[in-house]
């Protein structure tokens, strides 16, 4: 095994989160009875004809400048012909040989440089429904038009770990760049995935087998450790690899050989006549790029040095957009970082890591304000727990509850030296005790000013006092 | 003259087909056509195609959703339609 | 009282608003002429709601309402345009169930001005003709003479204005489709710059193309409804911004400078219908004009671009046509392979299967470049050749057609024989500019001659002027 290695590319396409279709004005949204968001354009109706959509390509840019890509000033849009049902017009609307977008790329953690052949926009086909055999197959062009972008990567990956981390690391910045929504269960995500082996050192590349349409990272993982091992196989018993299209099965965990003519499809690309070239200026890209907030690799450079965060926990709030938006209004209300995601980490996290929606219950406002309160010690640990549980219930304020409830502090650090006082004068042995082993007995002294105070002593001052007053 | 080939290439292309008979027709039919455009094929040109009338992406569509077709009209010349959708014989995995 | 029927559209307007003719009088007076000349096979479907607008017209008017422009004006429309609730069957047995949801912008436009539609005409299927007897109605056949040909693929538009079966007509021209069955007809007929009147509810030829034009018994006619039917449209990226002038404006000149093609000249002189076009030349050169002349190179290769960029162009468009969504489905299918070639193979006529696989055949790897690249790039080269000589004349004259309409069924089977017909038509689609065909003289068996003026793009209200122009000149008037 150990004498090859793998080679892969990815295809990725992406459903871009615009109102209405890239080519008609119908809404883009998933879902919906069947044929209830068509209208003669996306339905391949005689006579329609396309209109393009600015917003889809603004997007289409703003993916293309996240990635680092050169931004093309003139667009061509080509027809892809082919026949399929869920094709209406009987081509895709594509880009080929203008694409709005070229080269760029993704670094891995590693440091690695995954590149990036292309990004272009193109339009989604409609959906296919295969019921049985007396009502046959159904199609509905809901779908049908919505934009998608294509990034089309390098065969750069050498391992399915490799192609996880890009297409997760892409995922992300096109959530963050408010690209699109990425959301897999609606397929709004998905990879073709190019697979080929060599032994290891050799330079020319391995026949590529294609597994198209996989729709979410961990299946994209399988196909690849799947492949790989198949070829790796199939070479070492003296074999050829065959190139071709296999259908990934992903609950049987396998692919198998297409039989179908997608092997030798000639799609006679030409420049669509309906659209004329677009034109993209300068000072339009320019304008996308403002838009464009801290994407996650940038984010977590400064979460390392300028919030001092690990390398893990940066991570972990990276993890999702809506944890770092989060700690990050946190930290504009309260200049504690570290803190702060701790207590994320710890108290919100551990919630809603295992929920379907990870939704944050507690305000950033609330939030800060127990933490602070905390850290001016004006609460307890134990009410700053009772607290969070209860801001996370309901809809209250805080602080307003924390005195509502009585806990806040009204200890002044004179009550609390009357109260260590008292504690020492009740006990003398202990007092001794002190002398000789101060660390086994300041426990003690500590949880009888706790007692005396219900909780609300701050422990540090007590600390402090007990060692002036017995030195 | 096109090859027997060529022709059962371009049908497939084309989601057409031909009996033998009209096959023979259309073989012939087809190299005429063929021929009359040859000269294209001879024709010495080196004009740049590419970017003709480029229009500027800020006066393209702007993203408003507008109300799409009811679904009967959508489905009101369909040969064939079930449940709100078009039907088509069950497609077999790699139809 | 005159014959209604003989009237043009401004006419029949006038009348209609002055009340000294009923709308309901008008529209029954083509239905019996449509009646009467059944044998033209012009006319596919009267509208039976024709008479019901027209009753509504003559209500508006009674009650002293405001009167659009063309209120009560009696239009025959192509089978490829889309007007909502009509079939439009583009002649095909494929399209035979198909009924418009939608209205072509063109349509609205019409509708917005009055305008009353009568019914649908006879066309070679999906637009592929020279002479519409290629279509599922049967043959159309010419006004003047049944025993020929009204040419295509706009023959049934044509021959009815010919006829005098209604005001005016709506065409499409791709390749010479308005203009030669114009010519042939004896009537007037206008491909418009390319660009200039939306294509939305057009069912689509060759995209980069296809123009709607009116043919009309009069320039004026044409003119006016032009207008009404130009303009940008949000529904078509390709429709152009440009502003639409009052074609019928005429900021006159005493004379023009005309430009003549050499290799145009070369043709003629081959052609029986040469002194009719060396008579019209010496008419305007006696008035002073002048001529220039000037060398279009790639004039011979017109045909060959043009069908290597239509059969393209319709092969992609086409392939919507399938069997599944809007067209008739084959009842030998069992699969969905079989409904797209069993349906399609038993849809489409011949000649549109023919240039469905030619147009295939040149887009496909290994012969893109060769056919298709090559030949965007020759109509680069002939647009660019063009736009020269405009720099030197004010309008390039030519003839329509090689000669007079054609017997029915003589073209015999080489589809190329038929081909020959876009001679000099397709000039003006590949370069997108107008070109504007008017009845010019007679040939063979006293048929009509078209004489056609082209001007660059956007320079329509020249074209009609000098159309204007020429034909008091023809006509022995004073200018």
């Amino acid at each position: 095994m150990s004498e090859y290695e793998t080679v892969i590319g990815l295809e990725v396409h992406a459903e871009l989160k615009t109102k209405s279709k890239c080519f008609c004005s119908c809404v883009n949204e998933f879902g919906g009875e069947p044929n209830t968001h068509c209208c003669p354009v996306c339905v391949g109706l005689p006579g329609a004809l396309p209109v393009i959509n600015k917003r889809a390509v603004e997007l289409t840019i703003k993916a293309g400048l996240c990635m680092g890509c050169d931004i093309n000033d003139i667009a061509v849009f080509e027809r892809k012909n082919y026949f399929y049902p869920d094709l209406a017009k009987a081509y895709q609307i594509s880009q080929l040989v203008r694409p709005i977008c070229l080269h760029g790329g993704v670094t891995l953690d590693s440091g690695k440089f995954i590149r990036l052949n292309r990004i272009h926009l193109e339009e989604d086909a409609g959906k296919l429904v295969h019921k049985n055999l007396a009502v046959g197959t159904l199609v509905d062009y809901n779908r049908g038009g919505v934009p998608l972008i294509e990034m089309v990567s390098e065969a750069d990956m050498s391992s399915a770990a490799e192609a996880v981390e890009f297409m997760t690391k892409l995922r992300h910045n096109l959530i963050y760049a408010n690209i699109a929504e990425c959301k897999m269960q609606e397929g709004g995500m998905r990879a073709d995935v190019n697979v080929s082996v060599r032994k290891k050192g050799e330079t020319k590349l391995g026949t590529k087998v294609e597994m198209k349409n996989i729709n979410s990272i961990k299946a994209v993982e399988r196909s690849i450790l799947y492949e790989s091992a198949r070829q790796i196989e199939l070479l070492e018993n003296g074999g050829t690899v065959k190139q071709e299209t296999r259908r990934w099965d992903d609950l049987k965990g396998e692919n198998y050989p297409m039989r179908s003519k997608e092997n030798s499809q000639d799609y006679r690309y030409f420049p669509d006549p309906d659209i004329l070239s677009i034109k993209i200026p300068r000072e339009s890209v320019e304008k996308i790029r403002k838009e464009i907030p801290l994407l996650p690799a940038e984010r977590k450079k400064k979460y390392i040095e300028e919030y001092n965060l690990s390398n893990y926990d940066a991570g972990v709030l990276l993890s999702e957009k809506a944890y770092a938006d989060y700690f990050e209004q946190c930290v504009q209300l309260y200049n504690k970082p570290k803190g702060i995601a701790n207590w994320i980490m710890s108290s919100v996290l551990t919630i809603i890591k295992d929920e379907e929606e990870k939704v944050i219950r507690i305000s950033p406002k609330n939030l800060t304000a127990i933490i602070e309160m905390l850290d001016k010690k004006q609460i307890s640990q134990q009410d700053s727990r009772t607290l969070f549980a209860k801001c996370w219930e309901e809809d209250i304020d805080a602080k307003a509850t924390a005195e509502k409830m009585g806990m806040l502090s009204s200890l002044s650090s004179g009550d609390i030296e009357k109260v260590v006082d008292e504690v020492l004068a009740e006990n003398p042995n202990a007092c001794e005790d002190f002398k000789k082993t101060p660390e086994r007995v300041l426990p003690f002294f500590i949880g009888q000013c706790m007692k005396k105070t219900k909780g609300k002593a701050d422990s540090e001052l007590v600390k402090k006092l007990i060692y002036e007053k017995l030195k | 003259m096109l090859s027997k080939e060529e022709v059962k290439h371009i049908l497939a292309l084309s989601s057409l087909e031909a009996d033998d008979e009209e096959f023979e027709v259309l073989q012939r039919r087809l190299s005429q056509m063929e021929e009359f455009v040859s000269q294209i094929k001879n024709a010495d040109v080196d004009e740049d195609v590419s970017v003709e009338d480029a229009v500027d992406m800020n006066t393209l569509r702007e993203d408003e959703p507008k109300e799409s077709y009811p679904v009967e009209k959508i489905l009101a010349n369909a040969p064939k339609q079930k449940y709100g959708a078009f039907a088509v014989p069950l497609m077999m995995e790699d139809d | 009282m005159t014959d209604v029927t003989k009237l043009g559209v401004l006419e029949t307007a006038k009348l209609i608003r002055e009340k000294k003719v009923s709308c309901e009088e008008v529209v029954r007076a083509y239905i019996k002429n449509i009646e009467e000349k059944i044998v033209l096979n012009a006319v596919v479907e009267v509208f039976d709601d024709a008479i019901d607008e027209a009753k509504k017209v003559d209500e508006r008017v009674k009650n002293g309402e405001k009167l659009r422009a063309l209120e009560g004006v009696p239009m025959l429309i192509k089978d490829n345009i889309l007007i909502t609730g009509k079939h439009a069957g583009c002649a095909s047995r494929f399209m035979q169930n198909f009924v418009a949801p939608y209205d072509a912008t063109v349509i609205a436009k019409l509708r917005n001005e009055g305008v009353i539609f009568l019914g649908r005409t006879n066309m070679d299927e999906f637009a592929m003709g020279s002479s519409t007897e290629k279509s599922c109605y049967g043959i159309c056949r010419n006004a003047l003479d049944t025993s020929r040909v009204p040419g295509g693929s706009s023959g049934g538009s044509a021959s009815a204005v010919g006829a005098n079966l209604a005001c005016a007509s709506l065409g499409s021209d791709t390749g010479g489709s308005i203009r030669q069955p114009a010519s042939y007809n004896g009537v007037y007929g206008v491909k418009p710059t390319y660009g200039r009147v939306s294509r939305y509810g057009l069912i689509a030829f060759a995209s980069s193309l296809d123009q709607i034009g009116p043919i009309t018994k009069n320039i004026e006619d044409n003119a006016y409804l032009l207008k009404v039917i130009s303009g940008k449209d949000e529904h078509d990226m390709t429709s152009a911004s440009a502003s639409v002038d009052d074609y019928n404006e005429i900021k006159s000149q005493k004379s023009y400078k005309f430009g003549i093609c050499d290799e145009v000249e070369k043709q003629l002189t081959n052609l029986v219908t040469k002194p009719v076009y060396d008579k019209i030349i010496e008419k305007l050169k006696k008035n002073g004009c002048e001529f220039v002349h000037f060398s279009i190179k790639d004039f011979d290769l017109c045909l060959p671009i043009y069908y290597v960029l239509s059969t393209a162009e319709a092969t992609s468009n086409l392939g919507r046509f399938d069997g599944v969504k809007y067209t008739v489905r084959s009842e030998r299918a069992d699969n969905v392979p079989e409904i797209y070639t069993k349906s399609r193979s038993e849809g489409f006529g011949e000649e549109v299967k023919r240039r469905i696989m030619l147009g295939s055949y040149v887009l496909s790897s290994g012969y893109y470049d060769a056919y298709y690249n090559k030949a965007k790039k020759l109509q680069r080269r002939l647009t660019n050749q063009l736009t020269d000589a405009f720099k030197e004349c004010d309008a390039v004259l030519l003839p329509t057609t090689a000669n007079v309409a054609f017997k029915i069924g003589s073209k015999g089977d080489n589809p190329i024989d038929m081909y020959l017909e876009d001679l000099f038509t397709t000039l003006a689609n590949i370069t997108g500019v107008p070109s504007f065909s008017i009845p010019c003289g007679k040939g063979e068996g006293d048929m009509p001659l078209g004489l056609q003026i082209m001007c660059n793009k956007f320079e329509e209200r020249k074209m009609y002027e000098i159309a204007k122009y020429i034909e008091k000149l023809l006509k022995g008037e004073n200018v």
